[in-house]
């Protein structure tokens, strides 16, 4: 019990302090019409953004959408970071593939008890790449 | 004292000892805690501190399985403690996975060391520290489903939010899964019903202070994660690892006595 009142309120008092945390997995999320999925097409075709490097033309620091609540921003922030630490240098010449990083914007229309699903695709960041 | 019934003694000494099944159960929770610092560790983007952190827990794991006796598990424990916040410090990223282990390894081994200190003895130290894991258990349970009543009240059931949630994983994952998620995601009542058995089971988290009630809550605890999984793809593996073992952990404790005396 001492245990479970010190971690609760430490939790409450210092947020995500190690070793506490409130857990708010997906806390937030909840009232929202809309949500983001982050894709990184190349030529129309969904691809890993891992597979590419010697990025020019993207600023990892503007990636998440703008409006969108987006529950997975963890994948960004791992593209981000990605994009971040595989720039192409000035020397190296640019790459000969378009990435494209877009948005997958869904809805949900419920209506009848049944729900039907929309999407809409809005881009962020278009630049080029190599493929590794 | 002829003829009368041998005397207790040596039966009732026995509790002192650590029985059979609380050793067993032992060495459970600490290899749950090594399960969930490899999956913590895999979580983890900087390969030194994951093969620190997995070392950590080999060691302290080991120092359990060789009956370690004394501080050595305590001294194992706290480092693996220390540096599982290292890894944060290093990879600022919060990762909810590999938190509640670290947690609760964090309270055993403070719990252990204040026991020992007051000198209470070497099994009642070891079942304070495994209630104190407990605790922190049901705290990071019952802190999450608050979190989601904070922030937004009933909404994060009767909203189309877990609807959305699941919608947004149909675009990722294996066609089975994908159609899974989509067919969920088209079905309010459900959404609405799963939604809200997920934040009672996290609000419920506070019976898992009381062992009786352990294994039914983890029995409920792991099929949330399991749901969580299928639906939104986040394997919690240490979560449901840490939380069987430490239910089943929860044997009756075994409390020492003074020898009775006074028997015939």
């Amino acid at each position: 019990m001492i245990a479970f009142v010190v971690y609760a309120a430490g939790s409450w008092i210092l947020g995500e302090v190690y070793p506490f945390s409130r857990f708010d997995m997906y806390a937030s999320s909840a009232g929202r019409s809309e949500g983001a999925v982050p894709v990184f097409l190349v030529e129309g075709r969904e691809v890993d953004v891992t597979d590419y490097d010697l990025f020019s033309g993207i600023d990892p620091d503007a990636l998440l959408p703008p409006d969108v609540p987006c529950s997975m921003e963890y994948v960004v922030r791992d593209a981000a970071r990605w994009i971040a630490s595989h720039r192409k240098s000035e020397t190296q010449p640019e790459g000969p593939v378009t990435i494209t990083i877009a948005y997958r914007i869904l809805s949900i229309d419920e209506t009848d008890g049944a729900s039907t699903l929309r999407e809409r695709t809005r881009v962020v960041a278009e630049g080029r790449a190599w493929r590794r | 004292m002829n003829g009368g019934p041998p005397p207790r003694a040596s039966t009732i000494s026995s509790t002192v000892a650590i029985p059979g099944s609380s050793r067993w159960a032992r060495r459970a929770f600490f290899v749950a805690l090594l399960f969930a610092g490899i999956a913590a560790a895999m979580n983890v983007r900087h390969a030194g501190s994951t093969w620190v952190i997995f070392g950590a827990f080999a060691v302290y794991v080991a120092a359990i399985a060789l009956h370690a006796r004394r501080l050595v598990p305590a001294i194992t424990g706290a480092v693996a403690f220390a540096l599982l916040g290292l890894s944060w410090w290093v990879d600022p990223d919060v990762h909810h996975a590999k938190l509640l282990p670290a947690a609760a390894l964090g309270a055993w081994v403070a719990a252990w060391i204040v026991a020992r200190a007051m000198r209470r003895d070497p099994v009642v130290a070891e079942i304070i520290a495994r209630e104190a894991a407990c605790g922190v258990v049901a705290a990071a349970y019952v802190g999450a489903g608050i979190a989601k009543l904070a922030a937004s009240g009933l909404a994060w059931v009767t909203s189309s939010n877990l609807a959305l949630l699941a919608a947004e994983r149909a675009i990722i994952g294996p066609d089975w899964l994908r159609s899974i998620r989509l067919e969920v995601a088209r079905t309010p009542w459900l959404c609405t019903a799963l939604a809200a058995a997920s934040l009672a089971i996290e609000l419920a988290g506070v019976v898992f202070l009381l062992p009786r009630a352990r294994r039914v809550y983890a029995i409920a605890a792991v099929l949330m994660h399991l749901g969580v999984a299928v639906l939104l793809g986040y394997v919690y593996a240490p979560w449901m690892v840490l939380i069987v073992a430490l239910a089943w952990a929860s044997v009756p404790p075994a409390i020492p006595r003074r020898p009775r005396t006074d028997l015939p």
